[in-house]
């Protein structure tokens, strides 16, 4: 699906205000702008504003991308900007911080309960690495890009998105597994 | 299970670590609400509907101007140009513009006129028609 050729010829149309072909770079990217978003955030609603936001911001600039076969790359640029941008008006606001999940459009109180434990023990364990593997983590175990992939999208050397997978992750397991919630979180994802 | 060391579903530490990535899904926002990405794309596309609108409008603007410039400015001067050389052409006996500027105003001025002599223009003949009706009326 994310084949450069396609890609560029998805900017080329989207360009001309096609808006199927504009739609498909949102399908396409949509969860990872969220994903790129969520990992500066750190927050559901601003991920959400940012990535979308990003999306809009993208079509006013296309003629910007300079290589519509590398849409994605320029895109996740505008994301992470957007997503810094969005962090730096709030912290200016002093607003108090809104639970993760609380504005799901169609809530499953239960379910949103459960998970917003585990998702705020999952947030802290993100918090403590660094943005870059946030991203990576994010981008590759959630939504299942391969290392070439992000190294294309990030402008990172693919050894480089390896080696930040890696201590991401052995950081991560030796968060969840000093937290309290360990065991639980391993329960209800299994 | 020792989180530490992660778990069987592990592909590897390049590969996609399965056990990380089923806890990571919750954080997917479609976990607790299905339609959320149906959703999100369609926020996108509501919002992006004027500017995809403006984009298509340019594209037909930019066919319809380079027509139409053609048609105001182009063609009309180039008619005038053709016009404007073609009548050259034939008000000059030839094409030295050394007989053109000999002509002059004076020569201009007369051609096309009888060589008539004044004595006969105001001969009693030539009182006939306009001027002798002017007669018998006042």
């Amino acid at each position: 699906m994310r084949e450069a050729s396609s890609e560029g010829e998805l900017v080329r149309l989207a360009l001309k205000g096609d808006e199927h072909a504009f739609g498909n770079l949102v399908e396409l990217y949509q969860r990872a702008a969220y994903a790129v978003a969520y990992s500066v955030t750190g927050r559901h609603e601003d991920a959400e504003d940012a990535a979308q936001e990003s999306f809009l911001v993208a079509l006013e600039r296309l003629e910007e991308c300079r290589n519509p076969d590398r849409f994605g790359g320029w895109l996740m640029t505008i994301v992470r900007n957007r997503s810094k941008n969005l962090i730096r008006r709030e912290s200016l606001r002093e607003t108090d911080e809104i639970p993760l999940g609380a504005t799901s459009r169609i809530p499953t109180p239960d379910r949103v309960a459960e998970n917003k434990q585990i998702r705020e023990t999952l947030q802290g364990a993100l918090r403590k690495l660094p943005e870059v593997q946030r991203q990576i983590v994010l981008l590759h175990d959630l939504e299942g890009w391969k290392h070439r992939e992000i190294a294309d999208r990030l402008g990172l050397p693919s050894g480089t998105v390896r080696s930040h997978l890696h201590f991401a992750r052995k950081a991560l397991r030796v968060e969840l597994g000093s937290s309290p919630l360990g065991a639980e979180i391993q329960r209800k994802v299994q | 299970m020792d989180w530490t060391k992660g778990g069987a579903g592990r592909e590897g530490d390049l590969g996609r670590d399965i056990e990380l990535a089923r806890q990571l899904r919750v954080l997917d926002p479609s976990q607790d609400d299905p339609g959320y990405w149906f959703r999100f794309r369609g926020w996108i596309m509501k919002e992006a509907a004027d500017e995809l609108a403006r984009r298509r409008l340019s594209v037909d603007l930019t066919v319809a101007d380079l027509l139409e410039s053609w048609s105001r400015t182009v063609i009309p001067v180039a008619m005038v140009a053709a016009i404007a050389a073609i009548v050259l052409m034939r008000s000059s006996p030839d094409n030295d513009p050394k007989v053109f500027v000999g002509i002059g105003v004076e020569e201009l001025l007369v051609r096309e006129i009888p060589a008539q002599t004044q004595p006969v223009l105001l001969s009693p003949n030539a009182a006939e028609g306009i001027v002798a009706f002017a007669l018998d009326t006042y």
